[in-house]
């Protein structure tokens, strides 16, 4: 993988580490990355934004007699990173000694041939303006005829990114980086008779341009979205059961992974800390983080520690495996480094389609989006508002909306019924629909 | 990817970072700073020129030059920020400060208008060529026969809402350290009280704004921030919770008396939750303390009066200029202009200067909150609310602090009117769906309202309304208008920008209370 951009910020990695040796750094860690995105928004007959920029910088992380500080410079020209570094290896110096702050162990490394996960896609380098305007024209065009005259706006984005980057390390560790991404979406918002002005969105995001989803579905897929919101209504305060659509179902697994890093452990504000082993959740939840996942939008060869990807099971049948500890806090816990920060999120899928979950509620809701909310990671709280439809006895009856739940993750999961087999891939969380037995929902 | 909710959160980690570099995912502890860059003061300057000033580079020759090329295609408007952004961050564990954070940020973006269309790009390097190849990018937008900026520019006179120059970076490393230090060992005096965590920050943003009008202003905007997270175990219950302050100020800002809250709010709002017990569920009374309950304004009604969702017609204020929408006590305001606010600014991001916009007065609706797009397509004038959270974004309108009056009612009589409700008092975060109009807030610290007074704590409850219903529903505004120092930050379309909230006591008849038991 061996670009002439890379070559460049290669030798810029390596210009920084021999800066930090005479600056006498005792350890040092450089990422060295270049990102060029560009975007196009079209709304309702105009270029409500192109955009195109390119961003680099260089991250430094330095361990100066025992002490530890980052420091962050986008100005990359070579008479610029000698007084950079001088200044960071002086202001390292300020704080206080720590011997848990340190490189992580050489075995962890990634190996010097990372496997092929095929990241980059060149055809996103040969992108014209006048291709990203026609796939957002596309999809714009086609949510506009969904919607008819029910239709107040449609935004239509299309946005690709191209990224190199290298990280190398005063230890020989060293690798480089290649990685496209690109996505279509589009925003409806319709005029509900009701007064409200509800709006829904569809997307696609792949690395490879030849995995977005046509335009055309994404932009119609969101105009049916949009009017299957009107007549949203509140309904009364009750125990329904829930199936969540497996694209809002990122909200629900974030609260519950919270108490699993490093850092909650570290600070007490994870309830999870000691469960290790045992059922925090039903047998049909299996969650494994694969930073190995070809073409996955949160694969990686080695996360930002350098650490090599490796796949962690997080829960196993329901089973509580996995904590993402970084080298600090395996250091400070005196736990095993996994990886301080999640690549993708694979829930294992069930059987039956989505079809089949909801024809499975009695009384309940289909939930297809979250709102706002927040989690307590040191007693597994959380609560969150949430819009959808009402589903009885198989058929969903009508939109909802202001409605929340609130409940402990703590005994949340064990009321998992089934997941499905609708996996996203949209999304570093490939999760399908997930269905749970009855909960208190409040609403009127 | 574009969808239509906006949040606000004192935890960056919450505010949607989907449009940032992959890159700059994980910086140490202090990651999720990380996309704010600094560096240390001085390094990232070009050759010292007369004055010695960053901009020294940026001679009127070239700005003619980028100009030139940005409205070569016949773009009606173009705008040129430039900004220099130096952070500095600390970090604290296990009592000793064991890690730090630095950054410079410089670069400039280039903005073309056409028509109400907009083409930006932003360029890391401040040379010639850099800027040319920005201002071509922008350029796309338009297409039509090249346009002339009106040159020399002329500098606008600023107020002073917050003190400017290296403010930060003129105090030494080690009293920002013991101010950690200090913090924590007050904190430790509590016996039951685990851990305590937490981070500083500062920054010093240095803004050059010149636009094809020919009119320009230099600003230098202070921003400090303090986080902590507190752990306290009791009889073998563990609880956390934390205070977040933040101000537009110099380092001052940390007087002895805000050191003295700091421990004690910390405390305080960390060893109430050992009584509490879960909320209930369902439509109830709700009475909202002064401060930070203008989170409720903020997006009940706030992100709908931004007039880029006029415009699209997305809002559900759409149409709604002139009609009364709260009860005639109730007026509402956004305001830049309050000495050392987070959300202060003495010009927004596009040189409008700052104001103090009446939203709501006497509960009719008057103005959206605009940027110059909008302003021009409404045919009205600019209201100050043109921001963006640096130079790599178009400035979009945003708010700034915004708060509600104080109305007429004593607190204690707020309370007594309220037989079964709920206190809400302190907030973590919160989002709107600005065209349905529902909108959630978190409630971190609360309590029962029983017979008029306050009664059980409660804890991690969300509350979920709807913007225009709850503004009618507001039965009662207290007297005691209460600005929060909070340190909110707001997210819309992937930026993130500073703002405060502010509040007297209010009573709100009836909202859906987010509990766990009927």
């Amino acid at each position: 993988m061996s670009t002439p951009e890379n070559t460049q910020l290669t030798s810029i990695a390596d210009d920084i580490l021999s800066l930090a040796r005479k600056g006498k750094a005792g350890a040092c860690a450089v990422r060295v990355g270049r990102t060029t995105s560009r975007k196009v928004v079209h709304r309702d007959g105009q270029w409500e934004e192109l955009q195109g920029s390119t961003t680099q910088g260089a991250t430094v992380r330095l361990f100066v007699d025992g002490r530890y500080a980052v420091h962050r410079t986008s100005d990359l020209r070579p008479e610029s990173l000698a007084a950079f570094l001088t200044e960071a290896i002086g202001l390292t110096r300020q704080v206080m000694p720590d011997e848990h702050r340190k490189l992580p162990e050489p075995a962890l490394y990634a190996p010097k041939n990372p496997p092929a996960l095929e990241l980059n896609d060149p055809a996103i380098a040969g992108l014209t303006l006048e291709r990203r305007k026609q796939a957002a024209l596309a999809a714009h065009g086609a949510c506009k005829e969904k919607l008819g005259d029910k239709g107040i706006s449609v935004a239509a984005t299309f946005s690709d990114a191209i990224s190199q980057g290298c990280i190398a390390h005063s230890d020989g560790f060293s690798s480089t980086l290649e990685e496209t991404s690109c996505t279509i979406s589009a925003l409806a918002a319709v005029m509900d008779p009701g007064g409200g002005r509800p709006s829904d969105w569809a997307y696609s995001s792949a690395c490879h341009l030849a995995d977005l989803v046509d335009p055309v579905k994404i932009g119609a897929h969101a105009g049916e979205r949009a009017l299957r919101a009107i007549g949203a209504r509140k309904i009364d305060t009750g125990h329904y059961e829930l199936l969540v659509e497996n694209r809002a179902c990122g909200h629900l697994l974030g609260g519950l992974l919270e108490p699993l890093y490093g850092s909650a452990i570290f600070n007490k504000r994870s309830w999870a800390a000691d469960l290790a082993g045992a059922p925090v959740a039903a047998a049909a939840l299996t969650i494994t983080d694969d930073p190995l996942v070809v073409r996955g939008l949160g694969s990686r060869a080695y996360d930002g520690e350098g650490i090599g990807a490796r796949r962690l099971p997080v829960f196993e049948g329901g089973v509580l495996r996995g904590f993402y500890i970084d080298t600090y806090h395996g250091s400070r816990l005196g736990r095993t480094v996994t990886t301080g920060s999640p690549s993708n999120l694979v829930v294992a899928p069930g059987v039956a389609d989505f079809t089949t979950l909801l024809s499975r509620v009695k009384r309940g809701l289909w939930i297809n989006r979250f709102i706002g909310g927040n989690n307590n990671s040191t007693t597994g709280d959380f609560s969150m508002g949430l819009g959808g439809f009402l589903v009885e006895n198989g058929r969903v009856s009508s939109p909802v909306i202001e409605l929340n739940l609130s409940a402990s993750h703590k005994t949340f999961w064990q009321n998992l019924v089934a997941a499905g087999s609708d996996v996203q891939v949209n999304s570093s969380t490939r999760t399908p629909s997930l269905l749970f037995g009855p909960v208190l929902i409040a609403g009127k | 990817m574009t969808d239509d909710l906006m949040s606000i959160s004192e935890d960056p980690l919450l505010i949607d970072r989907r449009n940032f570099l992959k890159l700059a995912g994980t910086a140490g502890a202090l990651g999720v700073l990380s996309t704010h860059c600094a560096r240390p003061r001085g390094t990232t300057l070009p050759p010292k020129a007369a004055t010695g000033h960053w901009t020294d580079v940026l001679s009127d020759g070239l700005l003619a030059r980028v100009f030139e090329k940005a409205l070569s295609t016949g773009g009606s408007y173009c705008d040129l920020f430039f900004q220099r952004r130096r952070m500095l961050a600390l970090g604290l564990e296990e009592s000793i400060v064991n890690s730090g954070y630095s950054n410079v940020d410089l670069g400039a973006g280039i903005r073309v208008v056409q028509a109400g269309q907009t083409g930006y790009a932003f360029t890391e390097s401040l040379d010639e060529r850099s800027l040319l190849e920005a201002a071509e990018m922008a350029a796309a937008v338009a297409a039509g026969s090249p346009g002339k900026a009106r040159l020399p520019h002329r500098a606008s006179k600023l107020p002073s809402y917050y003190p400017t120059g290296p403010v930060f970076s003129s105090v030494a490393p080690e009293p920002k350290v013991r101010l950690l230090t200090e913090l924590d060992a007050g904190i430790r005096r509590e016996a039951s009280v685990v851990k305590v965590a937490m981070s500083y920050y500062d920054e010093e943003s240095s803004i050059f704004h010149v636009d094809s009008l020919g009119r320009s202003f230099r600003d230098e905007q202070p921003m400090t921030m303090l986080r902590v997270s507190a752990t306290a175990e009791k009889g073998g219950r563990i609880e956390s919770n934390g205070y977040n302050c933040s101000g537009r100020a110099g380092f001052d800002f940390y007087s002895p008396e805000r050191r003295s809250r700091i421990v004690s709010e910390t405390l305080r709002r960390t060893l109430v939750l050992f009584d509490a017990v879960p909320g209930p569920a369902g439509e109830y009374p709700l009475v909202l303390a002064p401060g930070s309950s203008g989170i409720l304004l903020h997006e009940a009604i706030g992100h709908g009066m931004e007039a880029d969702f006029a415009k699209a017609k997305t809002t559900i204020y759409t149409d709604k200029i002139g009609q009364r929408i709260a009860p005639e006590f109730v007026t509402i305001v956004d305001d830049g202009t309050l000495p050392g606010l987070r959300g202060s600014i003495h010009a927004d991001d596009e040189g409008e200067a700052s104001a103090r916009t009446v939203l709501v007065e006497n509960g009719i609706f008057r103005t959206f909150l605009h940027d110059r797009i909008s302003a021009e397509h409404f045919g009205l004038s600019p209201t100050g609310n043109g921001r963006r959270e640096s130079f790599r974004h178009m400035p979009i309108p945003r708010m700034r602090n915004t708060y509600m009056l104080a109305g007429p009612h004593k607190p204690a009589d707020i309370l007594a009117s309220v037989k079964k409700g709920i206190y809400a008092e302190t907030f973590t975060n919160g989002q709107v769906a600005i065209g349905a109009g529902d909108f959630t807030f978190y409630i971190k610290n609360g309590f029962l309202i029983e017979d008029g007074k306050i009664s059980t704590p409660i804890k991690d409850i969300n509350i979920i309304g709807n913007g225009p219903r709850v503004l009618e529903n507001v039965t009662m505004v207290g007297d005691d208008f209460t600005m929060d120092d909070g340190a909110w930050t707001c997210g819309k379309r992937g930026q993130g920008v500073p703002v405060g909230l502010g509040m007297p006591t209010c009573a709100v008849a009836s909202i859906t209370i987010g509990g766990s038991r009927r």
